[in-house]
């Protein structure tokens, strides 16, 4: 997912007339040589717009609804689901809260909010997707993007999503576009204007038995997910052990 | 056409025994070591020009051959034994190391042995091309088929359900080509059995099936040598 060079280039001068590239690729942490190569190929990556917004202090969110493609990303007010928030959530920091839930006598209402990890965690795609999903997102995504649905999978479960992906499935499944950037990594909650501690917030209004469910859920994938990895990393010490 | 494959396969063996020697005398794999060895005499003894003086030094009475038929059975039982713990599949390696696989190994060698003394082999030729009027020969050249046919039928699911399933692409590619490479094998000896005259398919199968087996094993060997230096810059 990239935007058009030209674009960049005019967007960049509106921002910033008086910094050469090179400064702007030093501020904003990416090597001169892969920012002179986008520019060159005429597609400047979704990450630099981000890095150069970040570097520059501008909304990360509003500059990025400068580009054509993204019109709607500044448009689109929809704030996060319960769901979508739960989703973004680390395996680990839902395992701290039921233990944290059963040492404590405070009332939840009166304790301080958890402390949770930023997004994305390792699985974020998987359980995000999961939590927007009607049932053909998968398909649909497919359609749209003029994607094979078995690639479409495979990123899934390999917890990458292209920020193109991801803006699409939020257009698809109406939740929020922002949102659906910081799934991907590419923003922060703050920049994609979820409210103050929308994640904790969540998960503190979480019953303990939902909480328990869902912690459940996430074991039984991650057990299943652990499993695989580990057959794989079997098969790969059979063959380099005998036939290395 | 056969003969360059026939000089592929021996440049590829020998380039596989000599790549993997310094980390042979490390003590990494000599089993593999001595596939190769022990391939690099199979191949260059089906080449005349190596042939005809090595089996000269032996006494001009085709010995050579018998030794290239004994070198394939070790190349098939050690390879076989690597193969099944490669593709874990410890059914197999029961087959090939318990009682049938070595009753099977026991008589061919034997057979082997019988038919060359009861062969007429005066004059050194390669391949006994010449000689295959003689019962005895082709029965001799049936029975040194018959092991490698066995061990490539015990390993060929393994290896193909490895060269679907496995994690890595460069494993399912490496054996992907050792499954062809087995299947070769088998068809060949089939092929054999039908008595058709098909010798020049025969001797494409068995010298690409070699080629395909190096080259499965190099892909195996230099992702192994990559993931070891990646794992040495990352120790640093």
């Amino acid at each position: 997912m990239s935007v058009p060079a030209k674009a960049f280039q005019q967007w960049l001068h509106a921002a910033a007339p008086d910094v050469s590239s090179a400064e702007i690729a030093r501020r904003a942490g990416i090597k001169r040589s892969t920012l002179a190569q986008q520019l060159v190929r005429g597609k400047v990556a979704l990450g630099t717009v981000v890095a150069v917004s970040r570097a520059l202090e501008l909304d990360v969110l509003a500059a990025l609804s400068g580009f054509d493609r993204y019109r709607d990303l500044a448009t689109d007010r929809t704030p996060p689901s319960g769901r979508e928030l739960l989703s973004q959530i680390a395996d680990l920091d839902l395992l701290q809260e039921i233990l944290w839930r059963n040492s404590t006598s405070t009332p939840l209402a009166d304790a301080p909010l958890p402390r949770l990890s930023p997004p994305p965690h390792r699985s974020s795609v998987r359980w995000w997707v999961d939590a927007i999903d009607s049932g053909d997102l998968r398909q649909r995504l497919a359609k749209d993007l003029d994607m094979a649905p078995q690639n479409i999978s495979t990123q899934i479960t390999a917890n990458r999503l292209p920020p193109a992906v991801a803006v699409q499935a939020a257009r698809i499944a109406g939740v929020g576009l922002a949102g659906s950037l910081v799934v991907a990594g590419l923003l922060t909650p703050e920049e994609a204007q979820w409210p103050q501690d929308a994640r904790e917030l969540a998960l503190r209004r979480l019953p303990d038995s939902e909480l328990t469910a869902l912690a459940s859920i996430r074991l039984d994938a991650l057990s299943r997910s652990l499993r695989r990895a580990e057959q794989d990393n079997e098969q790969t010490k059979a063959l380099w052990e005998n036939l290395g | 056409m056969i003969e360059m494959l026939q000089w592929l396969a021996l440049a590829m063996c020998v380039f596989c025994a000599a790549w993997r020697l310094p980390a042979a005398l490390r003590g990494r794999n000599p089993g593999l070591f001595g596939v190769f060895v022990l391939l690099v005499i199979a191949v260059g003894l089906s080449l005349p020009p190596i042939y005809l003086p090595v089996d000269a030094a032996l006494g001009g009475r085709n010995l050579a051959n018998l030794l290239v038929r004994f070198a394939l059975y070790g190349i098939f039982f050690v390879l076989a034994l690597k193969l099944a713990a490669a593709f874990r599949s410890p059914r197999a390696a029961r087959v090939i190391r318990g009682p049938v696989g070595l009753t099977v190994l026991a008589v061919v060698c034997l057979a082997t042995i019988v038919l060359f003394l009861l062969s007429d082999l005066p004059v050194s030729r390669a391949g006994l091309v010449g000689y295959l009027d003689q019962p005895s020969v082709r029965t001799y050249s049936l029975a040194g088929r018959l092991y490698p046919a066995f061990v490539a039928a015990c390993m060929l699911v393994p290896a193909a359900r490895t060269a679907l399933t496995a994690p890595r692409p460069a494993e399912r590619i490496a054996a992907g080509l050792i499954a062809a490479s087995l299947g070769m094998v088998f068809l060949l000896t089939v092929l054999q059995l039908t008595m058709l005259p098909v010798g020049a398919l025969i001797a494409l199968l068995s010298y690409g099936s070699i080629v395909l087996l190096a080259a499965g094993l190099t892909v195996i060997w230099i992702s192994v040598r990559r993931q070891r230096r990646f794992a040495s810059t990352a120790h640093r």
